[in-house]
C-alpha cells in the first residue's frame, strides 16, 4: 500500500474541512465576531497545513487500490474527527479532550448525542460548525472531495464504492462521477427546501438552516437545550417530520422521482416497507401512549409520537416530547426502529430496510427450501435477483450488527450503567441514533455519563457509521495483500 | 516543483506552526499571568479596605469611651475622624467593586445610630446603655467587617480554581499545535525518507553493483524532480560509456 497516496487524499479532505471551518468562521464574523470567530480560524488554519502538506510532495495518482480506497476513506473520517474536535477544544467551555472527541464524533457521524449540559450557551459560529459537521459527514466526508477531483479518473469509483453503504450502490445504474453528482444534488436540494420551509413555518434563519443540516443528515444537533420542544410549533414539527422521513429514502430514487424515472419511490419494494412500517409502528404507539395516559387526546399522542417515532428510526434524534416518560411498549418500538432504521442509500444509520428485507426473504426461502428441497428459491428484491453471496453477508452484518449491540451493553454496565440505559445507548450509538432512554434518553445529554463511556461511544459510532467492516479493515491492513 | 523549494516550504511550515505555538503560549500565559496578579491585587487591596474599617471602628469606640468616662471632650475630633475613615474605606470598597458589603453598610448603620444617640443625650456613666445597646451594635460591626475579611479570603479558593481552568485552557492551544507539528515532522520525515533518501540510496546501490558487477543500473522512482533527473542522466551518461567503449574495442 503507498501511504503516500493515502496521505495526499487524505489530505485532500483535510482541506475541505479547513473550508467548511472557514465558512463558520464566517458566520461567527457575522454575528459580531462572536468567541467562536477566533478557536474556528485557528483550527482552520492548523487543519490546512495538516491538509496541504503532502500535497507538497505527492503528486497526483490515476490509480487506486482497494486496500488504498479503504484506508483513504476510514483515515479520512478519523482525521476529520480528530480536526473536528479542535474548535471546540479551542473554545473552552465545557469542552476537554474526551468531550470534544465525543462531540466531533457524534457530529460526523451524525449521530446527534452531545456532552454539553448548555447548548445556547454556544457562540453562533461553533453552532454552525456542530451542525456542519453533520451536513458533511451525512453524505461522507469523502464525497466532497471526490466531486472535485477531475485528477482521481477511475479510482473515484474505488473510493465512492467503499464510502457509500455496500448495498446503497443496487439502485445506482451511473458512473461514479454521476452518482456522486446525483448524491449531492439531492443532498443540497433537500437542505435548502427544508430550510426555506422551517423559515416559513416561523424558525429564524439561523436556525433553519442549522436544522435543515441537522435533519437531512439525519444527525439530531439542535440549536436549542429543549430541541424542537423549545419551537412547540406543530407546522416546524410537521416539516421535520416530512424531511427526516424523506432524509431516510436512497437519494437515487428520490433523484428518480424527480426526473421521472420508472424505478422510483412509489415502485420500489423497500420504501413501501419502510413508509409501511412506520405508519404502523406510528399508529401502534400513538394507542399505546394514548391509552397509557401520557395524553388526553389521540391527536396529541398521533403528534408526539410521529415526530419521536421519525426521529428515532431515521436516527436523527430530535426530541419534543420526553419518550422516557411513555409506556414499556412504545420504549420498546422505538429501540426496534431504532435498530432497523432507513434505507440504504439515505444518511440515515442502523441495519437499514434493505437487510431487514433481504434477511426476511431468505428466511422465508430457507423455511420453503425445508418444505421442497429440489426447488430452486431465488431471493428477489425491487425485481432483481439477489445472489447467494450478497443474502449471506446481510446475514453476517446483521449477527455482528447486533453483537455490537450486547458488547456495548456489558461495557457499559461494567462501567456502571443501569441495563436499559447501556442497552439504548449502545444500540443508539451504533445505529447512530442520538438519544437512548434513560440516562442518555429525552432531553438528558451525555455530560454525566462516567468518562470511560463517553470515551466508548464514540467508537461504537464510527463502526456504524462505517457499517463495522470499513472500521474493522482498518485493524486488519497488515494481513490485507 | 524542485528538491529545494520542496524541502524549503516543509521547513518553513514547521517554523511557522513553531512561532504559531510560541505566540500562541506567549499570549495565553500573559493573560493568565494579568488574570493571576489581577485575583491577587484584589485580595490584598480587598484585606487592606478591611482593616481600615476595622481601624477606623477601633478609633471611633475608643473616642466614645473615653468620651463615655467624662476624660475629655476632645476625643469629639477623633471620633469624627474615625466615622469619616470608616466612610471613606467604605465608599472606596464600593468604587472598586466589591461585593458582600451590604452586612458591613447595615451594621454600621445601627452603630452609627447608638453613636448619635450617645452623642445627642450625652448620656455619661449609662452603662446599662453602653454594654447593651453601644457594645453589641460594636461588636455587630467588628464581627461584620472580619466575617467580610474571611468570606473574602475564602473566596479566593474558587478563584485559584478558576485560575487552575484557565491554565489548563491556556495550554489547550499549545498543545493541538504541538500535535499538529509532530504530525507534520512525521510526515517531512517520511516524504524525505520516501523521495530524497531512499532513491539516493538506490542510485547509490545500483550504481556501486554496475561498476562492481557489471550488473545493469535499474532503479525505480516516482516524481519529476532533480533526483529523477539525477538518475535519468546516470542512465544517459552509462549509455554513452557502453557506446563509447563498444566503438573503441572496434
Amino acid at each position: 500500500m503507498r501511504l503516500n497516496v493515502v496521505l495526499r487524499y487524505v489530505g485532500i479532505v483535510m482541506l475541505f474541512n479547513a473550508a467548511f471551518m472557514v465558512l463558520s468562521a464566517g458566520v461567527s464574523y457575522f454575528y459580531d465576531i462572536d468567541s467562536g470567530f477566533q478557536p474556528l480560524l485557528l483550527s482552520a488554519a492548523l487543519t490546512a497545513v495538516i491538509g496541504a502538506f503532502p500535497l507538497i510532495f505527492v503528486g497526483s495518482n490515476e490509480q487506486i487500490s482497494n486496500k488504498e480506497g479503504y484506508t483513504i476513506v476510514v483515515g479520512a473520517w478519523l482525521m476529520s474527527c480528530v480536526v473536528g474536535s479542535f474548535p471546540y477544544l479551542l473554545w473552552g467551555g465545557e469542552f476537554g479532550f474526551i468531550d470534544a472527541w465525543f462531540e466531533s464524533v457524534s457530529g460526523y457521524t451524525t449521530t446527534g448525542a452531545t456532552i454539553l449540559n448548555d447548548v445556547e450557551a454556544l457562540p453562533k459560529g461553533l453552532l454552525f460548525w456542530r451542525s456542519l459537521t453533520h451536513w458533511m459527514g451525512g453524505v461522507g466526508v469523502v464525497m466532497f472531495a471526490l466531486v472535485i477531483l477531475p485528477s482521481l479518473g477511475r479510482s473515484k469509483m474505488t473510493i465512492s464504492n467503499v464510502e457509500l453503504s455496500s448495498i446503497a450502490k443496487d439502485n445506482y445504474r451511473y458512473r461514479a462521477n454521476t452518482i456522486i453528482r446525483i448524491l449531492l444534488t439531492v443532498y443540497l436540494g433537500i437542505t435548502l427546501c427544508c430550510t426555506l420551509l422551517l423559515r416559513v413555518a416561523g424558525m429564524d434563519f439561523f436556525d433553519a438552516i442549522n436544522h435543515a443540516m441537522s435533519t437531512v443528515a439525519t444527525g439530531g444537533f439542535s440549536t436549542k437545550n429543549l430541541s424542537i420542544a423549545y419551537y412547540d410549533n406543530i407546522w416546524i414539527e410537521i416539516v421535520l417530520t416530512f424531511f427526516m422521513v424523506l432524509s431516510g429514502i436512497h437519494f437515487g430514487l428520490i433523484f428518480a422521482t424527480f426526473t421521472g424515472k420508472y424505478m422510483n419511490i412509489f415502485r420500489s419494494e423497500v420504501v413501501r416497507y419502510y413508509l409501511l412500517s412506520l405508519i404502523i409502528g406510528c399508529l401502534a404507539i400513538s394507542v399505546s401512549i394514548w391509552l397509557g395516559g401520557s395524553y388526553e387526546s389521540f391527536w396529541s399522542a398521533l403528534r408526539y409520537s410521529s415526530f419521536e417515532l421519525a426521529t428515532y428510526a431515521t436516527t436523527t434524534g430530535f426530541a419534543v416530547a420526553d419518550s422516557n416518560l411513555w409506556s414499556p411498549f412504545a420504549i420498546t418500538l422505538l429501540m426496534i426502529f431504532s435498530i432497523q432504521c432507513g434505507c440504504a442509500g439515505s444518511t440515515s444509520g442502523g441495519i437499514k430496510c434493505d437487510r431487514v428485507c433481504i434477511a426476511a426473504k431468505a428466511i422465508w426461502a430457507k423455511i420453503r427450501q425445508q418444505q421442497h428441497p429440489n426447488a430452486i428459491f431465488r431471493i428477489k428484491l425491487g425485481g432483481v435477483v439477489q445472489e447467494k453471496s450478497v443474502s449471506d453477508f446481510v446475514m453476517l452484518f446483521i449477527v455482528l450488527y447486533l453483537f455490537l449491540i450486547l458488547v456495548g451493553t456489558v461495557v457499559m454496565t461494567a462501567a456502571g450503567l443501569d441495563l436499559v440505559t447501556a442497552f439504548s445507548t449502545s444500540i443508539a450509538n451504533l445505529g447512530n441514533v442520538g438519544p437512548g432512554f434513560g440516562e442518555t434518553g429525552g432531553f438528558n445529554s451525555y455530560a454525566n455519563l462516567p468518562g470511560f463511556v463517553r470515551f466508548f461511544c464514540p467508537l461504537l459510532m464510527l463502526f456504524g457509521r462505517l457499517e463495522i467492516f470499513g472500521l474493522l479493515q482498518l485493524f486488519l491492513l497488515k494481513w490485507w495483500k | 516543483m524542485g528538491i529545494r523549494k520542496k524541502i524549503t516550504i516543509g521547513v518553513l511550515s514547521l517554523a511557522m506552526l513553531l512561532v504559531f505555538s510560541g505566540i500562541v503560549s506567549f499570549f495565553q500565559l500573559s493573560r493568565i499571568g494579568a488574570e493571576t496578579q489581577n485575583i491577587l491585587r484584589l485580595g490584598q487591596r480587598n484585606m487592606e479596605l478591611a482593616r481600615e474599617m476595622l481601624d477606623a471602628a477601633e478609633e471611633q469606640n475608643f473616642a466614645l469611651l473615653q468620651m463615655f468616662m467624662g476624660e475629655n471632650l476632645d476625643y469629639d475630633t477623633l471620633f469624627m475622624e474615625g466615622k469619616e475613615r470608616f466612610a471613606i474605606a467604605l465608599d472606596n470598597a464600593r468604587a472598586e467593586g466589591f461585593t458582600g458589603l451590604d452586612s458591613i453598610a447595615a451594621a454600621y448603620q445601627r452603630y452609627e445610630e447608638s453613636a448619635k444617640y450617645y452623642v445627642l443625650h450625652s448620656i455619661e456613666g449609662d452603662t446599662e446603655w453602653f454594654i447593651d445597646e453601644y457594645g453589641t451594635n460594636y461588636h455587630r460591626l467588628t464581627d461584620a467587617v472580619k466575617a467580610y475579611m474571611t468570606s473574602s479570603q475564602n473566596s479566593l479558593a474558587p478563584q485559584a480554581l478558576v485560575i487552575e481552568k484557565n491554565a489548563y485552557r491556556a495550554i489547550t492551544p499549545s498543545i493541538i499545535t504541538i500535535g499538529v507539528m509532530l504530525l507534520v515532522v512525521l510526515m517531512f520525515l517520511y516524504f524525505i525518507d520516501l523521495y530524497y533518501v531512499q532513491p539516493v540510496v538506490k542510485i547509490n546501490r545500483s550504481l556501486g553493483d554496475y561498476l562492481s558487477f557489471n550488473t545493469p543500473f535499474n532503479v525505480q522512482m516516482e516524481g519529476k524532480d532533480e533526483t529523477f533527473e539525477l538518475k535519468e542522466k546516470i542512465e544517459e551518461l552509462i549509455a554513452q560509456l557502453k557506446s563509447c567503449l563498444s566503438r573503441n574495442t572496434q
